[in-house]
């Protein structure tokens, strides 16, 4: 089931209707029925991957306090069954393609046994929030549930399931067992979230999909039409996840459940490390706790760090997807963060001015987005070699046509971002309740207005469905 | 004091009853455009060629024209029209210029001309918007008809809240005028919309990318049947017996095989047998062009794809002239 459905608005009327009439351990039981029913509408064999991890890893954690000796060895268990089901779903083709390759080369026969295995949504999502669980608790950072539908709970809650944020146990597992409390105010501040993430994606995200997804479609073009093409794209992609996010946070709000935030302005970012401390905050975190720490961090040799943060962001890569344009983004993103730091320590990057910061910062973000964006190396190569002073005076207008053409429908996203992003200042007008109340009915309503008259005619999947 | 439920009852009211008192408020289409009238009664063409992308792309009217020793050829054709559109431009273009042509010809493939919702999602009404009126009975009965199945009640009851919710492409299309005035930056925008259109043009796509304008697998694969509460065929002919206009089909072919023959299912020869029967027992004519040895492959944009190369427009100009001229002199 898509959140912009009316399949879903309906769904979850009826489940909020449920919900609110049960006793807690009744409430949490429907919602794992309700997520079930969510995850499984259209592809009903999904829900297998999904049980088996959840099974594995309640067993796994159980297992690990109930035989402190044989804590690893469930740690193990637990880790490998979640790669498998990753390496089964998502990279067991990717591999035997590039198998092949190598085996094309020496003349060799391919191999044919191709799964060809449609990828579970949010696969990527669930199996790291239950490794970060199984981790934690060999950890002793939280202790193992023992009451099963609260485990499952935890991997299956459907406003976060498909797309995240990737939350954690210590977070969520308290939620799961408190009692909730109707709050009309925490609802009304949900509807304006869950409006905002519908306005995100439906209004902005798509329309700059069409832009974005009309210049992706062309064999040679010129500088200033990539790039408009790029620029679309970043707008989409944020818009997209974000605008998920915020429909997810606000579903959860209105089950009396708060999710993580998961995005803090990142177009705002003024250096490549600032960028993923605000973009997709969970998944960041994640790879901070459980990857790069672990390998050692930054506390050790200065090469041992540069390799451990190299290793992280190809991961990184790799989880958005089985590709190699995927790996040379994460590899990106990590070459350009030791950069900062190397600039950093040579004292370059201090004297620059704020504005110039977050300009250069985006500009190496939409170079990344042209990587994610294009899957085939040949084609970013071409893209990449496009002159600025090849492009005749018409092709700049057609590029900055599209351009402009985003810009008016990210128009509110920007003034939100301007009004709340920017530092040492923050749009904050000290209005009473009552003037508080009308401005954000205000907004809302042009919200829901925004979503009837100029959401696009193309809907589109959210993109991080695919990961 | 107002309580907390209150003022949450307030923001749902409000949230969802003034956007749709807006929405009713608020005109719910994009105007007509009259300017091909115009145009056609100034020029008064002998021949008007009606079609989609796979037209404009393959004939050179001027061309067309000299070899067929006609006055003036007017091409009416848009990118992803289909029979709800060719239906339109014929009554509220040809038909009300007043003109009088030897002949009009509609290009089509495969069973477009009889599927009535094919090309008419939200993605093609902006087109549909500009070149119907405001009161189209037959336009409004069939699509509604046909589109009543397709969506659900709770989505029907959706649009009739909010009716600008059904006619987002007329605010996309003001959206996009206002971009195109800004980049244009005071200059007429007419000359950069077409440079947009030239930038996009099908023979500058990408292999993988299934161009929608050839993609027929929406059409639907049914029996051939004219019922005119289901499909535009018969009121367009309609249209043109009032007028006196003469009408012909023209059966596109699709990409050949190597050998030049171009592959048809059963089903699909029976519907053409009975297409051609019927439009002969209504007077018009219907040429084919599927089993001909013309085009072959090397005139194609690329392998799928049913548009022209450019290179190859002269070429199948002089084809369609061969085809067409008969009926021009008889």
């Amino acid at each position: 089931m898509i959140f912009h459905s009316l399949t879903y608005l309906v769904f979850l009327a009826v489940v909020l209707a449920l919900y609110w009439s049960l006793p807690r351990r009744g409430q949490n039981l429907m919602l794992i029925f309700a997520s079930y029913i969510f995850y499984g509408w259209e592809h009903p064999w999904f829900l297998l991957p999904l049980w088996a991890s959840t099974v594995v890893d309640y067993g796994c954690a159980l297992g690990m306090e109930r035989f402190p000796q044989q804590r690893r060895a469930f740690l193990v268990i637990s880790i490998t069954a979640s790669i498998a089901l990753l390496a089964t779903f998502k990279y067991y083709d990717f591999a035997l393609e590039n198998v092949n390759a190598i085996l094309a080369n020496f003349g060799q026969d391919p191999l044919r046994n191709t799964l060809r295995l449609a990828l579970p949504a949010g696969l990527s999502f669930y199996t790291f929030q239950s490794i970060g669980y199984v981790v934690d608790v060999y950890r002793g950072r939280v202790k193992a549930v023992r009451y099963f539908p609260d485990y499952a709970l935890y991997v299956t809650f459907f406003p976060q399931l498909v797309a995240g944020p990737i939350e954690r146990a210590a977070h969520m597992l308290p939620q799961y067992r408190a009692p909730r409390k109707f709050d009309a105010e925490v609802w009304r501040t949900a509807l304006g979230l869950i409006l905002w993430g519908y306005f995100k994606k439906v209004v902005v995200a798509d329309n700059a999909a069409v832009v974005a997804n009309k210049i992706f479609a062309l064999t040679d073009t010129s500088f200033p039409v990539v790039w408009a093409g790029v620029f679309a794209f970043a707008v989409q992609i944020y818009a997209d996840f974000s605008g998920y996010t915020d429909i997810a946070r606000g579903t959860a709000r209105l089950l009396g459940i708060d999710l993580m935030v998961n995005f803090n302005h990142p177009y705002l970012a003024t250096s490549p490390a600032d960028f993923w401390r605000r973009w997709h905050i969970s998944l960041s975190t994640w790879l901070r706790d459980f990857i790069y720490i672990p390998l050692g961090g930054s506390r050790c040799s200065t090469a041992r760090a540069s390799l451990n943060l190299m290793a992280t962001f190809t991961i990184s890569g790799l989880w958005h997807g089985a590709s190699w344009n995927y790996v040379i983004w994460g590899v990106y993103w990590g070459a350009l963060i030791l950069l900062q730091r190397y600039l950093g320590w040579l004292g370059l990057t201090q004297k620059i001015p704020w504005f110039a910061k977050v300009t250069f910062t985006f500009g190496m973000t939409c170079l990344g987005w042209l990587i994610f964006r294009e899957r085939n190396l040949g084609q970013i190569i071409h893209d990449l070699a496009q002159s600025p002073f090849g492009a005749s005076t018409e092709q700049w207008r057609v590029g900055i046509y599209f351009v402009v053409l985003v810009l008016i429908y990210a128009l509110p996203l920007v003034i939100h971002m301007l009004a709340t992003g920017l530092p040492g200042w923050r749009f904050e007008p000290r209005l009473s309740r009552r003037s508080r109340f009308i401005l954000e009915t205000a907004v809302a309503i042009l919200l829901l207005f925004g979503i009837v008259t100029i959401r696009s005619v193309a809907t589109s999947d959210f993109i991080y469905f695919q990961f | 004091m107002i309580g907390k439920r209150w003022f949450l009852v307030i923001f749902v009211a409000a949230v969802v009853l003034l956007p749709a008192l807006i929405s009713h408020l608020i005109p719910a289409r994009g105007d007509f455009d009259p300017k091909p009238i115009s145009r056609l009664r100034h020029r008064q063409p002998e021949v008007v060629l009606i079609g989609d992308s796979v037209l404009g792309g393959s004939i050179d009217p001027l061309l067309f024209a000299k070899m067929t020793g006609t006055r003036d050829v007017e091409l009416l054709w848009n990118g992803g029209a289909a029979s709800a559109a060719w239906y339109l431009l014929l009554k509220n273009y040809v038909v009300a210029s007043g003109i009088h042509p030897r002949l009009v010809c509609i290009f089509f493939r495969e069973r477009m001309l009889t599927d009535a919702t094919f090309r008419t999602t939200p993605t093609y009404r902006r087109f549909l918007e500009s070149i119907r009126h405001e009161k189209e009975p037959v336009y409004r009965d069939i699509l509604q008809d046909e589109e009543a199945n397709e969506e659900s009640a709770l989505g029907r009851f959706i649009d009739w809240i909010y009716p600008l919710n059904s006619r987002r492409h007329v605010q996309a299309e003001k959206i996009s005028r206002l971009a195109f005035r800004i980049a244009a930056g005071g200059s007429r925008i007419g000359p950069l919309r077409r440079r947009v259109n030239e930038t996009f043009d099908v023979a500058k796509l990408r292999d993988e990318v299934m161009d929608e304008s050839t993609e027929l697998s929406g059409a639907k694969a049914e029996e051939f049947n004219p019922d005119p509460r289901h499909s535009f065929l018969p009121h367009l002919i309609a249209a043109a017996k009032q007028a006196g206009i003469p009408l012909c089909f023209v059966r596109q072919k699709r990409y050949p095989l190597p050998d030049g023959t171009t592959p048809q299912s059963e089903s699909l020869r029976r519907y053409i047998a009975r297409l051609r029967a019927w439009l002969e027992s209504e007077g018009c004519t219907l040429i084919d062009l599927t089993n001909d040895s013309e085009p072959d492959q090397s005139m194609y944009n690329k392998p799928g794809d049913d548009h022209m190369r450019p290179a190859a427009k002269e070429k199948m100009t002089e084809i369609y002239a061969r085809k067409l001229g008969p009926l021009l002199h008889r």
